[in-house]
């Protein structure tokens, strides 16, 4: 109906058959959705091996040096801004009427229910795909009808394209026929930096407020 | 949580409801119809008062691979089947919306053929929507 999944979401019953998927980009929310998987990740079904609820990411994603702008307007060094501390990386649009606001309300929700030794170590950033309409204000607006701790980034849309490769998600296309010049395109997927400035694991439309919380709490004690 | 339900004839929705928005301009609605008769039933529409507009939307599959939101005119619902719509999938795209906080009730017309009509009073719930025990931090149940 919806179209296949990028990421096989680890099955939730005993298991003793492991596959191996070749991942193909499929991106559910939002508007267009490129086929080819930049990052080649490669994930296991079946007996989910690693410690994650969210799914496994082997090899993970570094993360990525991108240059992006602040709701202020100021440049915003991602990875000198957020290394050394657990990382939520989303790529959304605020005009995204399902995916993107429960996807980001979910892990509000996984916040507020850890410590203070777990969230201050956790930055949540938000980057738009869709800079025409998503102005620093209307960013920021968002944001703070969810978590004003969030980090809003925008940019111009070469900048999140090359933003987009670099973390591995599909990228937007120019398209000279949209209103803006090009296709609003997200993936739909948080990406979690550990400690390691790895992403290990990332979370989809299938993954739950406990999926945050449960895979927070190991990235907060160091487990990659 | 449960939603709103409501039935005319052999249609039933059920489970309606409509997440807190993020945002000023858009917000989604989400149910399950079910079609109890012995023929299929097409929803033509949707229609409230609680925003400019509202309509089906899908994810479609484009030329090169991928798939994109796209407008969707009408949801046929098979003869004793049920379609649901959820986030990621099927939904109903609330533009311009008026001011919706939790608890509020928000009467929502669903356009059936042959100008039938389904009226819902849908809540309005927190952002994370409807969640079932396995979501409640603190209740993983061994999933």
């Amino acid at each position: 109906m919806a179209g296949d999944y990028r990421v096989v979401k680890p099955f939730r019953t005993v298991s003793l058959v492991v596959a191996t998927v070749i991942l193909s980009v499929v991106s559910l929310a939002g508007c267009a959705r490129d086929s080819s998987n930049a990052a080649g990740v490669t994930i296991v079904g079946g007996e989910q091996p690693g410690p994650w609820k969210g799914v496994a990411l082997d090899p993970p994603t570094a993360r990525p040096a991108i240059m992006l702008t602040d709701v202020d307007g100021l440049p915003f060094d991602f990875r000198a801004r957020t290394a050394g501390k657990i990382t939520l990386l989303y790529f959304g649009y605020t005009h995204c009427p399902d995916i993107c606001p429960l996807l980001m309300s979910y892990i509000a929700q996984a916040l507020k229910d850890l410590p203070a030794k777990v969230t201050d170590k956790v930055d949540v950033v938000f980057v738009t795909v869709d800079p025409a309409r998503d102005t620093g204000p209307v960013l920021r607006g968002w944001l703070n009808n969810i978590d004003p701790d969030f980090i809003g980034l925008t940019g111009s849309i070469e900048q999140i394209v090359a933003a987009e490769k670099a973390a591995g998600v599909p990228t937007s296309s120019m398209d000279s026929s949209e209103p803006n010049g090009y296709t609003v395109l997200h993936s739909a997927e948080v990406l979690a930096f550990g400690f390691d400035d790895e992403a290990h694991v990332l979370f989809d439309s299938a993954s739950t407020p406990t999926d945050f919380e449960h895979d927070l709490r190991l990235l907060a004690k160091g487990v990659a | 949580m449960a939603g709103a339900s409501a039935a005319a004839g052999s249609v039933s929705i059920s489970g309606a409801y409509i997440p807190r928005p993020a945002s000023p301009d858009v917000a989604a609605l989400y149910f399950t119809v079910r079609n109890n008769g012995a023929a299929d039933v097409t929803l033509t529409g949707v229609r409230t008062s609680a925003a400019a507009s509202a309509g089906f939307h899908q994810y479609v599959n484009v030329s090169g691979g991928g798939q994109e939101m796209a407008p969707l005119g009408s949801i046929t619902v098979p003869a004793g089947g049920d379609v649901r719509l959820a986030p990621d999938g099927l939904h109903v795209m609330l533009e311009a919306p008026q001011a919706l906080a939790v608890g509020q009730i928000v009467p929502v017309t669903i356009e059936i053929e042959h100008q039938q009509a389904i009226t819902v009073d849908v809540p309005v719930v927190p952002m994370t929507g409807l969640q079932t025990m396995d979501d409640m931090p603190g209740m993983d149940m061994g999933g």
